[in-house]
């Protein structure tokens, strides 16, 4: 493990990237495209968009997008989520709204939620639909402005909650529907700013913890607003590169356990930071590949633990950004695969 | 609108989840071994999944229906019925929905949708004054204080069995805020009862962070409250009391209790921080309390020493260690305390870590510890030998190989 080459630790060896099974994860990833029952799992039901988002990524960085059986089936989802958000009640601000807001919902039968509609327009974009995407993309401004609120802050929906997730959710669906000048970008900054801790972490509101789920929507909204520079990236990249345990994995805060998803939020955070190289890279895919399920397919939370969709996608995310050979590169802020980003005339170094 | 039933061929009368496997593979189950799973157990969780998803299907398409008969009401479009039918039928169809989406949100919280259902029917009733309603009108029954309780009941009980269900802990306290608008006296009782949900919720899991989130948002509710009622400062006597510095004290001595139980309780850790800086910061800047400012940064060096003696390894501890000594409360100090007094416990730290450094050699942290306060003493021009800083980094570097490129960038940065 020791070495004193610091070039080693920036990507995987040839040994722990021959332990991907990805013809075993497309599979998995087609069967819940194709078994009626597999999307009617039940705690997922709620937040299918999400799903279908975790999905449709995995499969384009496995590079087998091409294999959904039923694109129209997927856009026809996507379309049964739309919701008009004008309706009394539900405009909180007192904004002049140019267009009708739309947002998007977590399944064909649930409200619109700003989660939901980042999923949705992140998955339009993995299926190059960029037309679709313009086609909308004033409406869904709309939706994206009525929720923020006069500290900066976002809320989820129209029912109030704040969380710095939010402020990610909001600065990442206007960046890709190109319509960032849609809401008030500093105030945005100085909220996610005021949820700084001192260890250089970011926690869900002001004086909370900070959590590596947290500190990526935080330095990813930062990055989007190119307000990076104004955090102590030394604290942050101290604070993220202690998440890496002696089994090779990453826990979301000090002296927790570690989960397969941080591969994504601490690696990715790392990336923005340009310090993916303060963690061993071989000891995390290592730890990443133990987590497969060599029967079925797919990534648990952790090794020996049942496999999901959810830590499937950020499995395979994490296997990305250490330059797994076999992977599309996924773009570390977009959260999305580079090739789309550059589809989109992003750049990529935003 | 799409119908569930018309997306990705799902039929609900065919969902049947024959094997195993699609069962599991979908559901973002957090440490969930497979082998502990015995087929019979799957299959029996397996039915009353497709049993619990169609009954979470019905709770939305009966509050669908419902708000599209409330919205109707609002605005006076009449159906084919007569309006008292219809107001009728509505009071049948509100009760229907509320009892079928409180079945299905005990068993998943995380059903979004079904809470803010709940939340457009109470909030229809908040503005249902007792001189406003309509005699005979069942609808007042939901502007009632035991609707309210009730309401916070089942957010109670959805926790107890989900505690990280965001929607259930954003319904909470959606209606902790809007009590406000019900009744005073309640909402001014329920924000002061809170405490005891979180701590029932930390007791199961310290490190809950939704249930420290929670507790950080009542805090502010708190706040919001007292400055309100200090306009009026008859209206709930003796209330303010509880949210002054004596709050700040009951935070101490919480964040005491469960680090005293756990030095690895980082969530505990941070409150202090927190309190700390705004105890400190209460105080004020004046040299009169020079004295209390460096008592409270000896006594809390003294105890966190006593945390990394008993086990160095403990990451929380030096977190909280490195805040002690670079953080807000040293910020603050620096310009209240005398330079010899702080010089004076900076040295006696170094001490401290220097005999654990000879005892424990490999501690890692205590290393990091020392190179960063002897290069902070040595900028304050005290006397040390700073050519240690880059022997403790490249050390560290050997000793800690996976962060072994944050070490080389560190000596690079020297």
């Amino acid at each position: 493990m020791m070495t004193s080459d610091n070039k080693s630790h920036r990507s995987m060896d040839e040994s722990v990237c021959a332990q991907l099974l990805a013809e075993l994860h497309v599979e998995s990833l087609l069967r819940l495209e194709a078994s009626s029952e597999s999307y009617l799992q039940f705690l997922l039901e709620h937040k299918k968009m999400s799903a279908m988002y975790w999905a449709l990524t995995s499969l384009a960085l496995l590079r087998s997008l091409h294999t959904l059986a039923d694109r129209g089936a997927v856009l026809a989802f996507i379309k049964g989520c739309e919701r008009e958000t004008t309706s009394a009640g539900e405009d909180k601000t007192n904004r002049s709204q140019i267009a009708p807001a739309l947002g998007y919902a977590g399944n064909v039968d649930q409200d619109a939620h700003l989660l939901y509609t980042l999923s949705a327009v992140q998955c339009l974009a993995v299926l190059g639909e960029f037309v679709l995407i313009e086609a909308q993309a004033d409406r869904i401004a709309a939706y994206v402005r009525s929720l923020q609120n006069a500290d900066g802050s976002f809320c989820g929906d129209a029912y109030g909650e704040v969380d710095t997730r939010f402020s990610y959710a909001a600065l990442l669906t206007l960046q890709l529907i190109r319509r960032t000048d849609a809401v008030d970008v500093e105030a945005a900054v100085n909220y996610v700013l005021s949820c700084r801790n001192f260890d250089g972490g970011f926690g869900c509101i002001p004086f909370a913890e900070s959590h590596a789920g947290q500190v990526f929507c935080c330095v990813g909204a930062l990055k989007l607003a190119g307000a990076l520079d104004r955090v102590d990236q030394t604290t942050l990249g101290w604070w993220l590169c202690q998440r890496q345990l002696p089994n090779g994995g990453l826990n979301g805060r000090p002296d927790k356990k570690e989960d397969v998803c941080y591969s994504w939020w601490v690696l990715s955070s790392l990336s923005m930071l340009d310090k993916q190289h303060w963690i061993d890279a071989n000891a995390l895919g290592a730890f990443i590949m133990r987590a497969q399920d060599d029967e079925y397919g797919g990534i648990a939370d952790r090794p020996g633990d049942r496999a999901d969709v959810f830590h499937t996608f950020f499995g395979l995310a994490g296997l990305s950004l250490l330059g797994h050979p076999s992977l599309e590169h996924i773009h570390p802020m977009y959260a999305l695969p580079c090739s789309v980003i550059r589809q989109l005339n992003f750049s990529e170094s935003a | 609108m799409l119908s569930r039933s018309s997306v990705l061929s799902i039929q609900h009368k065919t969902f049947i989840p024959c094997s195993i496997r699609h069962l599991v593979l979908c559901r973002a189950m957090h440490g969930v071994q497979r082998n502990t799973l015995q087929a019979a157990q799957l299959d029996e969780s397996g039915d009353r999944i497709v049993r619990l998803a169609a009954a979470a299907h019905a709770a939305l398409e009966c509050a669908r229906t419902c708000l599209l008969s409330i919205d109707g009401d609002d605005k006076d479009i009449d159906g084919d019925d007569g309006a008292l039918t219809n107001a009728s039928s509505r009071t049948s169809r509100i009760e229907t929905a509320m009892k079928a989406s409180r079945a299905a949100l005990e068993v998943n919280p995380d059903e979004y949708t079904l809470w803010n259902f709940r939340k457009r029917v109470l909030e229809r009733g908040i503005g249902d004054t007792p001189g406003k309603r309509e005699p005979g009108n069942k609808t007042q029954e939901m502007n009632s204080l035991d609707v309210w309780q009730d309401e916070l009941r089942l957010t109670k009980v959805a926790l107890q069995t989900h505690a990280k269900a965001y929607p259930a802990w954003q319904h909470r306290l959606w209606l902790l805020q809007q009590s406000k608008r019900v009744d005073a006296e309640m909402h001014t009782l329920w924000i002061k009862q809170e405490r005891v949900l979180c701590e029932m919720l930390l007791a199961k899991d310290e490190r809950n962070f939704h249930a420290w989130a929670h507790r950080a948002n009542v805090k502010r509710l708190a706040l919001q409250m007292k400055s309100e009622l200090s306009s009026e400062p008859a209206a709930i006597p003796g209330c303010a009391d509880e949210h002054g510095p004596d709050m700040i004290e009951q935070e101490l001595e919480f964040s005491k209790q469960h680090i005293l139980a756990n030095f690895a309780n980082y969530s505990a850790w941070h409150l202090r921080s927190v309190t700390l800086t705004k105890k400190v910061a209460l105080l004020g800047g004046g040299a009169e309390h020079a004295e209390a400012v460096a008592d409270i940064v000896e006594k809390e060096l003294d105890w966190v020493r006593n945390a990394y003696y008993t086990d160095p390894d403990v990451e929380s501890t030096w977190i909280y260690h490195r805040w002690l000594l670079e953080g807000e409360l040293m910020e603050r100090s620096s310009s209240v305390i005398s330079s010899a007094r702080r010089h004076g416990f900076l040295r006696a730290e170094l001490t401290a870590l220097n005999e654990l450094v000879e005892m424990e050699p490999n501690a890692k942290w205590a290393l990091l510890a020392k190179a960063r306060l002897i290069r902070f003493l040595a900028s304050e021009g005290q006397d040390t030998d700073s050519q240690q800083v880059q022997i403790i980094l490249a050390r560290l570097r050997e000793l800690d190989p996976f962060r072994h490129g944050f070490y080389a960038d560190l000596l690079s940065m020297q």
